[in-house]
């Protein structure tokens, strides 16, 4: 069964903006005078739930053909938001080089058509890049080559 | 005069080396995005946005601004020689840009939007410098409850006005409200929505959102897209020179195009998109053959980059004369004079009169260098186009997370990139576009502290939202973009309902 488009993103929007309400009750309302912390939070929450509602209810434009998912699209999500993790996994323990070229031969999979030279060869040219641009030129205080290594 | 003074003091701020340097560096690097089919100026100003820590404020924004005037010039080269709008705004070059590609004449084409992107930026330039004085000069006589009902107006444009359907626009915008309150609330030192994490005390830094949501979604939306790299047309020298004729015939339209994009540009939300669209249309409707149109009619194509560039011009009025941004570009440039410290409004051209004459006289500037970039160096950027898109997004990646990193030092920074690019993603394939957001983020803050502000100046009486004459406007306008929508979209149901009727008893 194909999930109609507005409705799963209206459950999910809706949902987002309870749980974001009841996070907020914490936070004081205020008196109109005086707006609390919390006035702003509970306010565009409770806007959410109406509009997550709201959009459940609106009939899913003609192009929308429901909730696809391809796997090239899930593909490319998954190493790239992956390369970006590596990065802040090792840039401190490993160091630049290292770091960027693990995370650049990673988001290279992102793409389906390549050979494992072409990945390497990519992979070695982004690392010399990002230690030329970052530790060089603009000067940020990581070292090439971190302690674990 | 007054007038020279503020030219003599732009021209003096825009030629200094470093500025022409970073006004170069930006046009070069908005062309190259542009060319890409699946990047924008999005994704271009928020790679470059860790770059402006490091450079100082009005260096970074010419650059900024340069990368959005540039991804324009580069977008339409895309379409035209391959039929994909490099941003969403080359669309409408797309229709006459491509057949006379076809036909051969590829390079006329390329040197027309080239001329009417200069001549449309050029006007709107004049209308900028013409008019931003006196704006900021009535703004200054705006309380916050005018503030307020103006935010929440361009809000409601943002999220009404984008592409897609306008609910979910407004979803957008309201999640960027609630991601702009996370941190410490600036009037009672509570601290919002930090779970604990000493790096959420400032808030989510807007690098961090910029490039999760523009950066990351973008590249992966375009990664997992086709990209066209056989079939590239050769452009020669000669194929570019326009007859006399033909260049009689586009200066009208040009003209037109730029007085309506300079219009729509500086309305919120409306933007050189919808301008381009609308002039073009106006052509189609005004020329004595309209059946040309789509076929490679130069007018068409002429009006519609002329009234684009003219838009992109005139969008910085509201941004750099009263603190509020028409679009997400717009509220990405507000981010970069925050950052530096610069606070938006009506004082700003008074108070940083260097960094806005400067600025604005860079935009003549730029556009004489992408001139010089777009026509003799046209064979560079179709070269742009065959670059595998194997070799470039990775390495965006890799750009994205060590800029995320060089704002901060904070490793913290780089996840809540991925985590606001895996949002961002997940949001999008449920049919919500990201431009919204951002500009909710941005005015978040600024929207709150004007509407507790003019709450304690009325002691806590609503009425002052609808007392002040601007502010009562101001609400009005936004209650018609919410509300006329729906009403047509009622009238259309009503009449698609009666026609169906009218079919099924025919049909008895």
């Amino acid at each position: 069964m194909i999930l109609r488009q507005n409705r799963l993103a209206g459950m999910v929007i809706a949902c987002i903006g309870a749980a974001v309400l009841l996070y907020a009750q914490r936070y004081g309302f205020g008196t109109v005078a005086r707006i609390g912390p919390g006035f702003f939070p509970q306010m565009l929450s409770a806007l959410l739930v109406l509009l997550g509602i709201l959009v459940f209810f609106v009939p899913d434009a003609e192009d929308a053909g429901g909730v696809t998912l391809s796997w090239s699209e899930v593909r490319a999500f998954v190493f790239s938001i992956a390369s970006v993790i590596l990065i802040a996994l090792l840039i401190r323990p490993a160091g630049v080089i290292p770091a960027s070229f693990i995370a650049a031969l990673v988001a290279s999979f992102a793409h389906r058509d390549a050979t494992l030279l072409q990945r390497l060869s990519l992979s070695v040219t982004v690392a010399t890049i990002a230690a030329a641009i970052f530790v060089y030129a603009l000067g940020m205080n990581l070292r090439l080559f971190g302690r674990l290594l | 005069m007054n007038l020279i003074d503020n030219v003599t003091l732009g021209l003096q701020t825009a030629l200094t080396l470093e500025n022409l340097f970073y006004c170069l560096a930006g046009v070069t690097l908005g062309t190259f995005v542009g060319v890409i089919p699946g990047l924008g100026a999005l994704a271009a100003i928020s790679l470059l946005l860790p770059v402006t820590y490091y450079i100082d404020s009005t260096a970074s924004l010419v650059m900024l601004a340069g990368v959005y005037y540039g991804t324009v010039y580069g977008g339409s080269t895309a379409a035209i020689l391959l039929n994909l709008p490099g941003v969403p705004s080359a669309a409408v070059a797309c229709l006459d840009g491509y057949p006379l590609s076809q036909q051969g004449k590829g390079g006329l084409a390329l040197f027309i939007t080239t001329i009417a992107s200069f001549v449309g930026s050029m006007i709107g330039f004049v209308l900028l410098a013409a008019l931003a004085p006196g704006i900021s000069q009535l703004g200054l006589m705006l309380g916050p409850a005018d503030y307020v009902m103006m935010m929440a107006l361009a809000l409601t444009a943002a999220g009404t006005m984008s592409t897609g359907s306008r609910v979910k626009g407004i979803v957008m915008v309201v999640i960027g409200l609630l991601l702009g309150t996370i941190g410490t609330d600036v009037h009672t030192g509570v601290t919002r929505f930090a779970f604990g994490h000493a790096s959420l005390l400032d808030g989510i830094s807007l690098v961090a959102i910029a490039m999760g949501l523009f950066g990351i979604t973008e590249v992966i939306n375009a990664s997992a897209g086709k990209g066209a790299q056989e079939g590239l047309p050769t452009v020669t020298w000669r194929s570019m020179i326009p007859t006399r004729k033909e260049l009689r015939s586009t200066a009208a339209p040009m003209l037109r195009g730029a007085g309506i994009g300079g219009f729509f540009g500086a309305l919120p939300g409306v933007g050189g998109t919808i301008a381009s669209f609308i002039s073009y249309a106006v052509e189609k409707r005004i020329s004595r053959h309209p059946e040309k149109f789509g076929h490679g009619a130069l007018e068409g194509m002429s009006a519609s980059e002329s009234a684009n560039n003219s838009a992109i011009q005139t969008a910085f009025i509201p941004t750099l004369t009263l603190g509020i941004p028409g679009d997400a570009v717009m509220a990405l440039m507000l981010g970069a004079l925050i950052i530096h410290g610069i606070a938006p409004g009506p004082l700003l051209i008074a108070q940083e009169p260097g960094l806005f004459w400067g600025l604005v006289m860079s935009f003549v500037v730029g556009n004489i260098f992408l001139v010089i970039l777009n026509i003799p160096l046209i064979g560079v950027w179709i070269k742009v186009l065959s670059i595998p898109r194997l070799y470039l997004f990775p390495a965006i990646m890799i750009f994205i997370a060590f800029g995320a990193l060089s704002a901060s030092m904070n490793p913290f920074d780089v996840y809540v990139v991925a985590a606001i690019g895996a949002l961002g993603w997940f949001l999008f394939k449920l049919g919500f576009q990201p431009a919204p957001l951002m500009l909710g983020f941005i005015l978040g803050p600024m929207l709150e502290e004007n509407f507790r502000r003019a709450l304690v100046l009325s002691r806590g009486d609503y009425d002052v939202f609808v007392t002040r004459p601007v502010s009562l406007t101001l609400l009005i306008a936004t209650l018609a973009l919410i509300v006329v929508p729906i009403i047509l979209a009622l009238l259309q149901m009503a009449r698609d309902k009666g026609r169906n009727r009218n079919v099924t008893q025919r049909h008895d």
